[in-house]
């Protein structure tokens, strides 16, 4: 099914004969699938997919938004499971992709 | 009926009363409103594209609505003329809406399964089947 999909290009180009970077969408790119979006204190905010998802997390720090990345010391910072997506700290601006984590 | 074709045959002139059979079917069916001309039959309102119907002896056809309980089969589909509002159909299943031809159509399917959506200067959407294209 190779040369089946869908495919949009930018203004000014021909969807036919445009090259992938001159499109605005192709279906021949996975895109990441939203599973749900929220906020969350600390603590587990559980999913049902039944496998350990991809998931993004900001945390607020007075006005701003930080992306909560993994330290090398694995502390305090958020991870994923087969069961939920767990926060050690508060003010949590998540997304669980319906995409595995690996 | 009966009255009306005795006083159509009273009225018969000499030439008409030896083909009496022809003119007396031509005025039943002129009763009817129904003309026969010359290698068709059509209605006495007829006016192409306008009003009225006709049945051509090369087999055309002209009608207003009509309904069909069974199923069409046609080589080709044309609705709307052939300007930026009409849809067809063409010979190879190809269909086509927003223009006269298929390369100009806004709008276009073809008989592979490829849907584009053009914006006026390029085929920005693409839908389906592109050989080596995904």
């Amino acid at each position: 099914m190779a040369d089946y999909g869908i495919k949009i290009a930018k203004e000014g180009y021909d969807v036919n004969t445009a090259a992938d970077k001159d499109l605005v969408y192709s279906s021949k790119f996975n895109g990441m699938k939203i599973a749900e979006h929220n906020t969350s204190g600390a603590g587990t905010v559980l999913h049902s997919l039944g496998y350990a998802p991809m998931f993004l997390n900001y945390r607020k720090s007075g006005t701003q938004y930080r992306l909560d990345w993994q330290t090398t010391s694995f502390v305090n910072a958020p991870y994923t499971t087969n069961a939920g997506i767990v926060f050690p700290n508060a003010d949590n601006y998540y997304f669980i992709f319906i995409d595995k984590a690996e | 009926m009966v009255e009306d074709l005795k006083t159509i045959e009273a009225n018969l002139t000499e030439s008409e009363k030896a083909n009496r059979g022809y003119y007396r079917l031509r005025r039943m069916l002129a009763d009817m409103g129904i003309i026969v001309t010359k290698r068709a039959l059509q209605s006495y309102n007829f006016e192409s594209l306008v009003d009225g119907w006709k049945i051509s002896a090369n087999g055309d056809v002209e009608f207003n609505n009509g309904t069909f309980r069974g199923s069409i089969t046609a080589s080709t589909i044309d609705i709307g003329g052939s300007d930026d509002q009409s849809f067809h159909v063409d010979a190879d299943g190809n269909l086509w809406a927003g223009a006269a031809t298929y390369a100009l159509a806004p709008f276009y399917v073809s008989n592979t399964g490829t849907m584009i959506i053009n914006d006026g200067t390029n085929d920005r959407i693409l839908i389906g089947f592109q050989s080596g294209g995904f």
